[in-house]
């Protein structure tokens, strides 16, 4: 059995973390969670994720500062990072890939999209 | 004294003129007797007034003529010179006494003071000399001696001397001289250093020890000189010392006594530790001191062994805290381990096997126990070693803690065929104040020997009362445990209860096992107050006594059970049947003490013709207790006969056993025995079950059979949370959870436990509290800090090696609920999870009704089709596809939106009467990021309407949103409980 992808989600909202992690889980990833930006750094260093995914909208711009954290770093600057935005302002999508974002997707976030898109990111088969 | 020697040339004016002049100059030293001489208004008196005049002085007068003749004396140079009458007298031109200077040297009369101002025609002044009388008496004398010189011829006439006596002036300046030596010498050798210093600051005397002391020579320390380069006064803690602020400056401004240590240093010498006392010292009746005097002692030697001691004393307590550290953590890393392996063995012998397999499973389940034990003792002994051993006093019933503590060996004593009994005075009081486990531990120990060294016969427990205090309410119990054994050699006694000894390791073994039992058991008893002692006979025996001592509370109550059916079985007869004759014993006195009434019989033989006699008599037994395992005839076979007689069948019997197991169990069920007992008899088991049997009409339910914990099934089968690193420990709580029923759910780490917590209601957490990462008490508080929010309470239980006092203390510090030990038993962790499981399943929230019920449904059909809510409030069929199906994230999520929504909608109203728009926003944004992934489009919509109206700055017309926002949550939140209820 291939080892299972690792992916860090870090959201502020617990309702959406549980959601994804659980069905996420139930498709075959590791799993680990971050409910501040101070976390996802820090995981993003401890659990060693093969992707990110992170709200860049979590409270006082932490969202962002968390991204460019990750991508100033050079350890952890290969970790692609899928952004995700609740916010009701037009998002400019091409700032925050120029942040260093490999994606950028609007909440609300149908799990199995998700799942679909990290594997396209990662370049895995689907249906593994 | 009348003018016998009135001089014959008195008549001569010069002469007379001279002595007037001489007078006055004695009388005034400052006196120019040579100009006076010369000067006209000098009086010429009558011969007899002058010779009055001179006969008044104290000093002596003497005139010497030209030739050296005495020509006169007063009466006072008479009485200095007696000779100088007789020198007159005789007319001879030569002094009748001798004189002698200063040094005592005898004079030449050339050099006499008369001689000298003759010769060199000068006045001589203060010259010192002395006479000596018959006796050697010495008399010292200061002589003025001036010539009178004729003014013409320029020679020298009569020489006028005068005397005046220094004797006693001598005296005294010597003897201060002296006592200012003794003085002296005195302060110089004194070990102190002395220093006088002046109200004007200057130092005035400092002596030899000072010097030595300070480090200063006397030229740096006398009046006002600077000290030297490179000395310095410092303070205990390595600060520099303000010498204003020295004893002596002190005494001297404030005129009271003063001390301080200080410490100097100066070049090429280490610090020198000084104590200085001041005192000031005053003129009488002065009101400020004249000069301060200070001791100053070398303390350097205490200051050391101070420093040094403490210095041992913190590295000794680093020691000791490094030691308890590592016991601790070696404790954690033995037990870890074994509680993997006996753990495993549990459930490998809990499986089928082949009976060889079993064996080799037993044989290594007991290796794994006896290696266990050894740690146990060892790190007991580093313990009582180190002093870290604590009693725990708390009340316990003493016979139940004597069973408990011999109940493990029965087994063992029964392979080997040993009687094994326990017997507790009947004036014992029923509840101690003590600490039953180090009591029960040291039980153990020595009936654990006795049952190793003893081959035949039997192993007696007593405990009675030796003495009462009934002020201190204090009681001291003798424990006696008595063997059959092989005995212990006199020579060889005191050995055994030595830790370690080298000396004879053979019989150290081969008398006392492991060798730290006894050790250990000694210091425990020396804890209790109590000590410990062996008589023994090779080839007899051994009893191994110990006292110890326990609090007693006033009015100690009998157990309760007891208490309450005491009637029942007062005066009631009953038949013992035993072949033990201490079991007999003891048996009978319990009875007593019940006020029953036993008939004891040895053989099976004997209680059948007991039974018969009774019968005729009209009085049969009420109850008979039968040893199960007895020669000739045993027990059951007893019972089966009884049973086979129509008389007897119905009567009640207790059988006393020695082990389970051999199918004991279902005999007795099979023959009616109401209850089957495990020896050694506890007397509150045995009333128990003599009450119960009594009480109940048929006996086929008699007390439930052993049954083994292992195949227990929990009464609420429920999902358990386990937070443990160890995975062999992972694997064995598992393992035994699940079988009990719970589904269970593993956390790596404390932090991994947090998460699971956030994400999942759990009916209990087991948590370890020693884990990677973070601690099982640091993530406990955190799930504390966190229920403070919502009000939920998970009950949370420690599992941790069981060895350090303080432990469980910091366990329910970090607000855990219950604590089980690791290697965890069994039983221990079935009896601390079910009340917990039961306590939650009776907790009223509908949370967790949802929980049961997603759960048992966990894998059925998803989604109802219709769903009594209208899809805008939640959109079933997205959010069944959000959670793909599962019922119990479904569950999971509601449970969550519970305590987040409430929350978020909180945080809203608080920035809203704050009118903090962009808290007003942030809440928004937050609850409608939930809601969205609910898919609750009313709440969606109703939660973006105030998040852009507080953002653009509309906050006055956020109020009304507000309350249609917290109206569709509200909604929602209905509709959420009747979806996830309804599935």
């Amino acid at each position: 059995m291939k080892k299972p992808r690792r992916v860090l989600i870090a959201d502020d909202d617990r309702i959406l973390t549980h959601l994804l992690s659980s069905r996420l889980q139930a498709k075959g990833w590791a799993v680990d969670v971050a409910l501040d930006a101070m976390q996802a750094v820090m995981f993003a260093r401890q659990k060693g994720p093969d992707i990110i995914v992170l709200d860049i909208a979590m409270p006082g711009g932490t969202g962002r500062q968390a991204l460019h954290s990750l991508k100033a770093s050079s350890k952890l600057r290969a970790i692609p990072v899928v952004a995700l935005s609740g916010s009701v302002e037009p998002e400019d999508e091409a700032k925050i890939v120029a942040l260093g974002a490999v994606e950028f997707l609007r909440k609300p976030i149908d799990p199995d999209v998700l799942d679909a898109r990290l594997r396209a990111v990662l370049g895995d088969d689907a249906a593994a | 004294m009348p003018g016998t020697y009135v001089p014959t040339l008195v008549g001569l004016s010069l002469t007379i003129a001279l002595l007037a002049a001489l007078a006055i100059g004695l009388i005034d030293r400052q006196l120019r007797l040579k100009t006076r001489l010369l000067e006209a208004e000098v009086a010429r008196p009558q011969t007899e007034r002058l010779r009055a005049f001179y006969d008044v002085l104290t000093y002596g007068v003497l005139v010497r003529g030209p030739q050296g003749l005495l020509t006169y004396a007063n009466r006072a140079a008479l009485r200095l010179q007696p000779f100088a009458g007789e020198e007159i007298a005789s007319g001879v031109r030569q002094p009748a006494g001798q004189l002698y200077d200063e040094n005592g040297v005898l004079l030449d009369v050339s050099r006499y003071p008369s001689s000298i101002a003759r010769s060199t025609k000068q006045p001589v002044t203060g010259m010192l000399v002395s006479t000596r009388d018959g006796d050697g008496e010495e008399t010292w004398l200061l002589c003025d001696a001036v010539p009178a010189i004729d003014p013409t011829t320029g020679d020298v006439g009569d020489v006028i001397l005068s005397l005046v006596d220094v004797t006693e002036r001598r005296r005294i300046e010597r003897a201060l001289r002296e006592s200012e030596e003794r003085f002296r010498t005195m302060v110089d050798s004194l070990a102190d250093g002395i220093v006088l210093q002046l109200a004007d600051f200057s130092i005035a005397t400092c002596n030899a020890s000072a010097e030595r002391i300070t480090g200063l020579t006397a030229d740096q320390m006398l009046g006002r000189a600077p000290r030297p380069e490179g000395w310095l006064a410092i303070r205990e803690d390595g600060s520099r010392f303000d010498l204003r602020q020295h004893p002596s400056i002190l005494a001297l401004v404030t005129g009271k006594a003063a001390s301080c240590m200080m410490g100097v240093e100066s070049a090429g010498r280490e610090t020198t530790w000084i104590s200085v006392n001041t005192r000031p010292l005053y003129h009488a009746g002065a009101k400020r001191p004249y000069a301060a005097l200070s001791s100053i002692m070398d303390v350097t030697d205490r200051v050391r062994a101070q420093v040094a001691e403490r210095e041992a004393r913190q590295a000794a307590e680093a020691t000791s805290r490094a030691k308890s550290d590592f016991l601790a953590n070696m404790s954690h890393e033995i037990r870890t381990p074994m509680n993997g392996v006996l753990g495993m063995l549990e459930l490998a012998l809990g499986s089928k096997l082949e009976p060889a397999q079993r064996e080799y499973l037993h044989v290594a389940q007991r290796s794994a126990e006896s290696l266990l034990e050894v740690i146990n003792e060892i790190l007991d002994f580093s313990k009582v070693e180190a002093g870290r051993l604590e009693l725990r006093p708390e009340p316990f019933a003493l016979a139940d803690c004597l069973g408990a503590a011999i109940d493990p060996l029965g087994p063992r004593a029964a392979q080997k065929g040993l009687e094994l009994a326990m017997r507790v005075a009947p004036n014992m009081p029923p509840i101690l104040v003590g600490d039953s486990v180090r009591l029960g531990q040291v039980i153990t120990n020595l009936a654990g020997n006795a049952v190793k060294f003893t081959e035949h016969g039997e192993i007696v427990l007593t405990a009675e009362i030796e003495s009462v205090n009934t002020d201190e309410q204090e009681v001291v119990v003798h424990f006696a445990v008595r063997d059959t054994g092989i005995g212990i050699p006199a020579d060889k006694q005191s050995l055994i209860f030595e830790a370690f000894t080298q000396a004879d390791a053979s019989a150290t073994r081969a008398y006392m096992g492991t060798g730290l039992g006894l050790a250990i058991a000694t210091r425990l008893v020396a804890l209790m107050g109590g000590r410990l002692w062996v008589e023994s006979v090779e080839g007899k025996g051994s009893t191994f006594h110990f006292t110890a001592r326990f609090a007693t509370r006033a009015a100690d109550a009998p157990m309760a059970l007891d208490d309450a059916t005491s009637d029942d079985i007062r005066g009631m007869s009953v038949l013992v049947v035993d072949d033990s004759g201490t079991n007999r014993l003891i048996l009978h006195e319990t009875l007593v003490s019940w006020e029953m009434r036993p008939t004891l019989v040895a053989s099976a033989r004997d209680a059948i013709a007991a039974m018969e006699s009774a019968d005729k008599a009209g009085k049969p037994f009420g109850l008979l207790l039968v040893d199960g395992y007895m020669p000739e005839m045993d027990g059951f076979s007893l019972v089966e006969k009884l049973r086979e007689n129509p008389r007897f069948a119905s009567a009640t019997v207790l059988m006393l056993t020695s082990a389970d197991g051999d199918g004991g169990a279902e005999r007795c069920r099979a023959l009616g025995v109401a209850a089957q007992l495990l020896k050694p008899i506890k007397s509150r088991d045995l009333r128990a079950a003599i009450v119960r049997a009594l009480g109940r009409a048929t006996p086929e339910h008699g007390p439930a059979p052993v049954t083994d914990v292992l195949d227990a099934r929990s009464a609420h089968p429920s999902r358990i949370l386990l937070a443990e690193d160890n995975q062999v420990n992972q694997m064995l709580a598992v393992a035994v959870l699940e079988r009990w029923g719970h589904t269970v759910e593993v956390a790596d780490n404390g932090r991994a436990a947090l998460t699971a917590v956030a994400r999942e209601r759990f009916a209990v957490v087991l948590m370890d509290v020693q884990m990677p990462t973070m601690d099982g008490l640091q993530a406990t508080m955190e799930i504390r800090a966190g229920e403070a929010h919502t009000g939920e309470h998970v009950p949370i239980i420690a599992m941790t090696a069981r060895t350090m006092s303080g432990d469980r203390e910091k366990c329910l510090e970090a607000g855990m609920d219950a604590y089980v030990s690791k290697p965890f038993e069994l039983e221990e962790l079935f009896g601390v999870l079910e009340p917990i499981l039961a306590r939650r399943a009776a907790e009223p929230t509908s949370l967790g009704e949802a929980r049961r019920r997603g759960r048992k449904r966990r894998h059925s059909a998803p989604v109802p089709g219709v769903a009594p809510f209208p899809r805008e409030v939640v959109d079933a069929t997205a959010l069944n596809g959000a959670v793909g199906g599962d019922r119990k994230l479904l569950g999971e999520l509601v449970a969550l939106f519970r305590t987040e929504g409430p929350r978020r909608l909180e945080e809203l109203r608080r920035a809203l009467a704050a009118n903090d728009a962009a808290g007003v926003a942030a809440a928004a944004h937050a609850l409608r990021g939930s809601v969205g992934s609910l898919h609750a489009k009313r709440s969606f919509e109703a939660a973006l309407a105030v998040e852009q109206l507080a953002r653009s700055d509309a906050l006055q017309n956020a109020h009304a949103a507000c309350a249609t926002l917290e109206e569709e949550i509200a909604r929602l939140e209905r509709a959420l409980a009747s979806f996830a209820g309804a599935a």
